[in-house]
């Protein structure tokens, strides 16, 4: 299953659409934000490059190979996710960013609405990535969503959720944040 | 409950700020590690070892790891009713 250009959704208080040009002075001040911390991808600091960067992933998003989505809280942007490398049943979830200081269930939210998009929008069933063994924050949250690891090497530990794995999950974290489904 | 252990099970959900930084009267929102990720491992310490569900309006009432221990007791408590 592929996702249109005006895909929209709205769950738990949040909207979420797929990005276009227009937003790319917001993904670049988010992506550039000091604030928030070291584990994200260095991106240049340069609106034109960035749209340059969005007409080449639109081209991605035709072919049902990866989707760019910004999210949507109280009518601010306040965040942003993709599921890239589309292939058959699996895919991957990453370059989340949220702004700082939001309450801290809609960061959350937002990475659960990307997993549902990944498994129940677009039909997959895995969910692949890879987290620095650094970055243990990041791998705690990965214990909590239900990754499990299928191998590593000296720098990154590599994970599969599974749609079963995250939908047992998925109910624990939204009782946990008090959210009403 | 004991308001030091309380405090180390607060301070292992956060791992680039010194120890020395937790104390009763610390403005743990106010430290710069702290984020969604460090309030959703806090809300699941809180589940896991004191049995009590916290939810965003008890983090955003509290302001120092004080006022959440209080919480976390008062709650506690009640279940133990």
């Amino acid at each position: 299953m592929k996702l249109t250009e005006n895909f929209k959704l709205e769950r738990y208080g949040i909207h979420v659409r797929l990005v276009n040009e227009d937003d790319a002075g917001f993904i670049v001040k988010l992506r550039t934000d000091p604030k928030l911390g070291r584990h994200i991808h260095y991106t240049d600091n340069d609106t034109e490059k960035q749209k340059e960067w969005i007409r080449n992933y639109k081209q991605r998003e035709k072919e049902g190979k990866d989707y760019y989505f910004i999210f949507y809280y109280d009518n601010e942007p306040v965040g942003l996710c993709r599921i890239y490398d589309v292939e058959g049943n699996y895919a991957t979830s990453g370059s989340w960013v949220c702004k700082p200081d939001l309450p801290l269930d809609i960061p959350i939210l937002t990475l659960i609405i990307t997993r549902e998009i990944m498994f129940d929008e677009l039909a997959l069933l895995y969910d692949r990535y890879d987290i620095r063994k650094q970055n243990t924050k990041s791998l705690r949250m990965n214990d909590l969503f239900g990754g499990t690891k299928i191998r590593e090497t000296e720098l990154d530990n590599y994970f599969e959720l599974s749609k079963d794995a995250f939908n047992i999950k998925k109910n624990y974290l939204l009782e946990l944040l008090s959210v009403n489904r | 409950m004991e308001l030091n252990k309380f405090i180390e099970d607060f301070a292992l959900q956060f791992d680039e700020t010194d120890l020395s930084e937790f104390k009763p009267e610390t403005r743990f929102r106010e430290l710069e590690e702290w984020s969604s990720v460090v309030g959703l491992l806090v809300i699941v310490m809180a589940d896991e070892k004191y049995n009590v569900r916290l939810n965003r309006d008890h983090i955003i009432n509290s302001k120092t790891i004080f006022d959440l221990y209080k919480v976390v007791e008062s709650e506690h408590n009640k279940m133990a009713v």
